[in-house]
């Protein structure tokens, strides 16, 4: 099986030059890319910066996980592949780094949920060395 | 003053979600003669062809070939586009450029989708594929969840009601009811909409437009033929496009599908503003997004939109008319076909036709109209003004 397929409930993308992120997940961490020429940070992370295009490479550094959530959706009805996960609450969180994540938002009831609140994205394994990143209430 | 490019003519087959004994050419055949018979010219007078659809849910590899020879236009030039919900739009500005480039004197413009051989589930399972399909997809995330983040932001940062989306539903229905080639005819309650099933919170059934069968033809021709055979070609006064991040994550804000962008180089090439507009056609594939596109066009300004259809703005009689066919929330929604359906509406309209959809569909009198129409969730946008 080749590495970045562990990635997911569903994954449709085998081959990546950041197959190395799959090592965090299995050390329960969360690694984005800084851009070594101009320094812009992406999570998830890219092999390539796309602000600069130069190609001076990029380095891994960890996130702390810390997020406000931006928005999110609840969703009663799967695509096909997802009926197992259905119902689900969508979420994009901005991680305190910067960029904004979409993930699901799990351990919280609909009533709790209030934009602008405080969750933490967190990585959660989902079967045999299967492994997604999940928002939970902070 | 520089050539102008007029639409001469304009088809489009009823749209539906019942399975037809109708192979895709047949459909495109039907929406071809329909606008060649609607524009004086003979078959022999169209010498190109671009053909509009989104190709995954054909089994068809490169539709734009047959359809081409069906329609009896090989050995001619045939062109396939392809920008998901708005890909018919984006035809409409390829012909624009063959014909004002000099190479294409008349260009037919086919959109069209056949859906209804896939399930819901398998439609929505290829939709999100038209995500971030590294890091998004995997989390089930489809064009329902995406306008509903919108939603939840909207009503968080204006105070948009649920209440205030289903008013969308009503008006629009209030038209679709009457328009024979919309697919949805069921004229519905706010409280009926409220009371829908919940698809993605706080999107409910009513609140969705879904998959359906159609197809569209506009044919496009330079100036002087447009003269020659029309009494009354619309000019394309304006044409802007824009695009927006593939992934949900890169998004810089969650109330606009970024179609702004597209709706300003419009607006600046036509030398008209929002309050020159007579009636719109905009892109409701969900009822906030009708919404959105009120603010981002200028109709009103923005966090105003839910404010615009609660006083009536958008009704026949308000500030601007709106989807006064229906829209894509009751006409349905053959992705391919759609942006094609609405320039036929707004052609309809500024001919003084608006009764070939309806009586009551008819604004009287109008004489500059737009086309708002978005692939997928703003990854594409095109907006274009056309005039008497």
């Amino acid at each position: 099986m080749t590495a970045f397929l562990r990635f997911g409930y569903v994954n449709y993308t085998p081959d990546t030059e950041v197959v190395r992120f799959i090592r965090g997940l299995r050390e329960g961490k969360l690694y984005g890319t800084e851009c070594v020429g101009c320094g812009e940070f992406y999570f998830p992370p890219r092999s390539d910066c796309g602000k600069c295009v130069k190609g001076d490479g990029m380095e891994w550094k960890e996130i702390s996980g810390d997020a406000k959530l931006v928005t999110f959706s609840i969703s009663q009805f799967a695509p096909k592949g997802f009926e197992k996960v259905v119902p689900y609450i969508l979420a994009v969180g901005q991680l305190k780094e910067g960029p904004n994540v979409v993930a699901h938002l799990e351990g919280v009831e609909k009533e709790e949920i209030e934009i602008g609140m405080d969750i933490k994205l967190v990585v959660k394994e989902i079967g045999e060395d299967r492994y997604i990143y999940v928002f939970v209430p902070k | 003053m520089s050539e102008r490019i007029g639409i001469i003519g304009v088809g489009q087959t009823s749209f539906h979600r019942i399975r037809l004994a109708k192979s895709l050419r047949e459909m495109c055949f039907d929406a071809y003669s329909e606008a060649l018979d609607d524009s004086n010219l003979a078959p022999e007078d169209i010498d190109g062809l671009i053909v509009c659809y989104t190709e995954e849910y054909d089994k068809q590899r490169g539709p734009w070939s047959p359809i081409a020879e069906y329609l009896g236009l090989t050995p001619k030039p045939v062109v396939g586009v392809s920008n998901y919900c708005a890909s018919s739009t984006m035809g409409v500005r390829v012909g624009w450029a063959m014909i004002k480039s000099g190479l294409h004197d008349v260009v037919a413009v086919i959109g069209y989708q056949k859906m209804t051989e896939l399930s819901g589930a398998e439609v929505q399972e290829k939709m999100i594929r038209g995500g971030d399909l590294m890091w998004e997809t995997p989390f089930g995330i489809g064009m329902p969840h995406v306008y509903a983040c919108f939603a939840n932001r909207h009503m968080h940062e204006f105070g948009t009601t649920e209440e205030q989306l289903a008013m969308v539903r009503v008006k629009n229905s209030e038209y679709g009811s009457l328009n024979e080639k919309a697919a949805f005819r069921e004229k519905v309650t706010v409280e009926k909409v409220m009371k829908s099933p919940v698809i993605a919170w706080p999107l409910k059934l009513l609140d969705c437009t879904a998959n359906a069968d159609g197809a569209s033809c506009v044919i496009l021709a330079k100036e002087e033929i447009a003269k020659k055979v029309s009494d009354t070609p619309i000019w394309i006064k304006g044409i802007g496009s824009s695009s927006e991040t593939n992934s949900m994550g890169a998004r810089e804000s969650f109330v606009t599908t970024g179609s702004w962008r597209a709706a300003e180089q419009a607006y600046k090439m036509a030398g008209v503003s929002p309050k020159d507009i007579d009636v719109a056609e905009v892109h409701d594939c969900f009822t906030i997004a009708e919404i959105m596109a009120y603010e981002d066009l200028g109709f009103c300004k923005k966090g105003e939109g839910g404010k615009f259809i609660e006083e009536g703005e958008s009704y026949i009689g308000g500030k601007i008319p709106v989807n006064v066919d229906g829209g894509l929330l009751c006409k349905g929604h053959p992705v391919g076909a759609t942006g094609g359906s609405q320039i036929r509406t707004i052609t309809l309209q500024l001919r003084g036709e608006g009764y070939k959809i309806h009586p009551k569909c008819e604004v009287e009198g109008a004489e500059i109209g737009l086309v708002h129409n978005v692939g997928g969730t703003g990854h594409v946008s095109n907006v274009i003004i056309l005039g008497r």
